[in-house]
């Protein structure tokens, strides 16, 4: 039975304006070491707002309290054989689906299936009045005002609490597969990227350690036609590689270096970072993820100049969203805030676009 | 203050033909200015040729630079400007008033760049949906999202309404295809927004923020797209039916068997029989006609026909025809988009909709669109992409006949108001404009109206960008909020009608 705590949440954001006091709003704290501290004076725990309200299969929608697991709704959808239509990252069983929607990442099939925020079909969003506001809704096509709930996908619950969110879902294809082929850096990035613009059922496609992983979800025979075109080597434990990807359970992501997270244009040659340590392609090599243990000013400047950005993401003093954006890009981003939060009540400590 | 950003309310000072004219030919070379009624005579209207007003003036910018000029002119002396694309929406999203300047787009019509291996396309707002697809063809690549009007529509004005098409059910609408746009905000500003080349950008989605805007926040220049393979085959399969509710149901079923078709469109039988008249594709007679497109490869397809078929079977579909080859996938497709010429051919005057709802409602809503026809004595077409739940009901009025125009629209609104009230919306594709801002305050509470309003006022202080449109100030819900207690009778008929 979902456990509705919406009443409960207004009226502390009531509260917290009518005391002035900032509110920290937190969902399982998967994400908190990639996050700049924020403890505000009070917090706001979206944890326990949590359950499915709604499950369509034939709809191909799934609304859920954003407390809600991640875990639970991939079980519920699995019974319908469904699941949610990208890769969402769960670094921990207790991670929310508020919580992804919030921190916007997506998983491997971000440059095949699309990203969360492609996928969000309806929010609802409290105000610093304590009011709820819906936007969006269940359908699959709807352009009556402006598009809120995707907007809100990255906001880090800097425009206010999600109190609950409409998914477009899919079908779980019939088979997975992995291939495997031994290349070096720049070929495998090459590779990706030509692969991605044949019409082959690939859904994610990796690159570490002079290996590059595809993978492929389809039919039966659809696979097997794929696997001739590829002419990769099959691998045995395929789910499991792909699983320690999306919850950084792999050995890479174990290490003890910093990591760092970079976004730059998919077909961008094999980077060398000054301390660069190690390295791991994702997102058809849109995503770079490096181990270093500090990043220099040229590396930066060198990033940027490709069009791209690099953050920090585990193991180094975490970096604010605005220190990402051009001077032009912070002043929209504040005048949003403003627009939504002008009294600075939602987790301020993470919004500092001015 | 000329603009209310709580309520949306705005009061424009006002300008001077002849001054401003000779302003902008500071920075605009003189063709490039419209005055001449004859000239500013295209831009009275958008395809929503019901609502027609002269604007005094149209300026067509060639570069970025004179767009900026034009903004900082415009912010400077509080007028109003409407951006305008190939001016095919179908809502009066771009109609003129002789308070504001139309800034048309149309010069900004090159494909800047086509990346075939990283799959995108840098295109100015002006290009044509069509033109894209075509020119990414050589490399086996398209653009996906294909309204109706593709061949004229241009690119930018499909971001600032999101549009969508018969194939968004596989492959999403223009928010999900467009990977960064360049703005020209109020101030004459030049911003880039979304990930352009890269997949993400940092902070919130501004870029989503973005489509569907109608041009309330910026003006569109520059625009990075994914293209996406061409699938290697794609089959259509037409199947009648002699009800709606069978062939509702097949959609559902369809849906619910794992199959995602590429389209997956339903007509009824006023609509069958105008197309059948109108260009003889050779469409059965029937109650209920429905078009599957699966895409893919040839191995898939063929299973996942079989699949389809056996489901039209079981829903007692009576004639099922799967096309052989390109020309005849093509000829279903050409009746369905030629459905609203069509239904033009038998009564030339009608107004069309486009309400969403979910899926399961489908034929609730359909025997309530039945039942309004009857009570208001006007026959409705059904036409909809039935896999999104996207109904096009398209109501047949005659112009000549006193009140048969105001009927068509109480008519459609009763109808939309049913849509919203099963959980749907009143526009899943065409936008709201000016045409359908009263449906705006039925869909949302005023507390989300003036969210819209807060974020309109932070990003455009001087509303001056396309004002009236898309989000209707408060006092005119509140306005109509009274009407509909008063069962249908409009009060305040003196309050303009944007």
């Amino acid at each position: 039975m979902p456990n509705d705590i919406s009443e409960q949440i207004c009226q502390q954001v009531k509260q917290a304006q009518q005391s002035a006091q900032p509110l920290s709003i937190h969902g399982s704290h998967s994400h908190d070491f990639m996050l700049p501290e924020f403890a505000e004076s009070q917090q706001l725990n979206m944890n326990e707002h949590q359950g499915i309200i709604d499950y369509q299969p034939t709809e191909l929608t799934v609304t859920a309290l954003s407390g809600t697991k991640l875990e639970e709704i991939q079980q519920t959808l699995a019974k319908e054989h469904q699941r949610p239509s990208t890769d969402f990252p769960a670094f921990s069983a207790d991670a929310t689906l508020g919580g992804a929607v919030s921190i916007g990442h997506t998983g491997s099939a971000r440059p095949y299936y699309g990203a969360i925020r492609d996928h969000i079909l309806g929010a609802s969003l409290v105000n610093t009045s304590g009011e709820i506001m819906h936007f969006g809704g269940q359908v699959m096509k709807n352009v009556a005002g402006y598009d809120v709930s995707r907007l809100l996908a990255g906001t880090r619950g800097t425009l206010g609490p999600i109190l609950e969110i409409t998914l477009k879902v899919q079908p779980i294809p019939e088979q997975q597969s992995t291939l495997c082929m031994d290349l070096d850096e720049n070929a495998a990035i090459e590779i990706m990227n030509r692969l991605a613009g044949q019409s082959l059922p690939i859904s994610a496609s990796v690159f570490f350690d002079n290996t590059l992983y595809i993978r492929l979800e389809g039919t039966e025979a659809g696979i097997q036609q794929a696997q001739k075109t590829i002419n990769g080597q099959p691998m045995a434990d395929g789910v499991d590689f792909w699983n320690s990807i999306q919850q950084q359970k792999h050995d890479f992501f174990t290490s003890s270096q910093p990591l760092w997270r970079v976004i730059v244009p998919a077909t961008t040659p094999g980077l060398k970072l000054e301390n660069q340590q190690s390295s791991l392609i994702d997102w058809c090599g849109g995503l770079r993820w490096v181990q270093a243990s500090e990043v220099s000013t040229a590396d930066i400047e060198n990033i940027r100049e490709k069009g791209g950005y690099i953050e920090s993401f585990r193991g180094s003093k975490p970096m604010q969203q605005a220190d990402l954006m051009s001077p032009l890009q912070k002043q929209m981003h504040a005048k949003i805030k403003s627009a939504f939060d002008p009294d600075q009540l939602f987790n301020p400590a993470l919004s500092n676009f001015a | 203050m000329s603009f209310d950003p709580e309520t949306g309310e705005f009061d424009f000072p006002g300008w001077d033909t002849d001054q401003v004219l000779q302003d902008l030919g500071e920075f605009i070379p003189e063709k490039n200015i419209l005055h001449l009624p004859s000239q500013l005579k295209p831009y009275e209207c958008d395809g929503l040729t019901t609502h027609r007003k002269m604007s005094r003036l149209v300026v067509l910018p060639e570069t970025i630079r004179q767009c900026q000029e034009i903004m900082r002119y415009c912010r400077q002396h509080e007028i109003p400007v409407i951006a305008r694309g190939a001016g095919t929406g179908i809502t009066g999203g771009v109609l003129p008033d002789d308070l504001s300047i139309v800034v048309s787009l149309t010069k900004f019509n090159r494909i800047e760049k086509i990346d075939p291996l990283q799959r995108i396309a840098v295109v100015q707002p002006g290009v044509r949906n069509l033109a894209i697809s075509e020119a990414a063809k050589p490399f086996g690549l398209q653009y996906a999202p294909d309204p109706s009007s593709q061949i004229a529509c241009s690119i930018g004005g499909n971001v600032a309404e999101n549009s969508g098409g018969v194939h968004c059910l596989k492959y999403g609408l223009t928010v999900n295809n467009v990977t960064g746009i360049k703005i020209i905000d109020s101030e004459g500003e030049l911003i880039e927004i979304g990930g352009g080349n890269c997949m993400e950008s940092p902070g919130f989605d501004l870029l989503a923020l973005m489509h569907g805007s109608e041009g309330l926040l910026g003006i569109i220049v520059e625009i990075t797209l994914k293209l996406i393979p061409v699938p290697p085959a794609t089959q259509v399969v037409l199947a009648v039916f002699h009800s709606m509710v069978d062939g509702g149901k097949s959609v559902s079923d369809i849906i619910s068997s794992g199959i995602i078709p590429a389209g997956l469109e339903m007509m009824d039988k006023v609509t069958i029989d105008a197309v059948e008249s109108y260009m003889q594709a050779g469409y059965p007679k029937a109650d209920a006609l429905l078009l599957c497109e699966l895409d893919g490869n040839q191995v898939d397809i063929r299973l996942q026909m079989e699949i389809v078929q056996q489901i039209l079977k079981d829903n007692n579909a009576f004639d099922i025809r799967t096309s052989q080859n390109d020309e005849e996938r093509e000829l279903y497709w050409t009746a369905r988009k030629s459905a609203f010429p069509a239904v033009a051919s038998i009564q030339p005057d009608f107004y069309l909709l486009d309400g969403t709802v979910p899926r399961k409602a489908l034929p609730e809503v359909l025997k309530k669109i039945a039942v309004l026809s009857k009570q208001y004595g006007l026959q409705v077409a059904n036409v909809f992409h039935a896999g999104d739940g996207n109904l096009h009901p398209i109501i047949m009025y005659n112009i000549e006949i006193d009140g048969d125009y105001e009927k068509a629209v109480q008519l459609g609104s009763e109808i939309l108001q049913h849509c919203i009230s099963k959980g749907g919306s009143f526009t899943g594709e065409h936008g709201v404009g000016a045409e359908k801002i009263d449906q705006m305050c039925i869909q949302f509470s005023a507390l989300e109206l003036l969210q819209f309003h807060r974020i309109k006022a932070q990003l455009d202080v001087s509303g001056i960008l396309n004002p009236g449109k898309a989000v209707p100030v408060l006092h005119r819900c509140a306005e109509l909020g009274a009407m509909h207690v008063h069962n249908g009778e409009m009060p305040h008929a003196d309050l303009p009608r944007f």
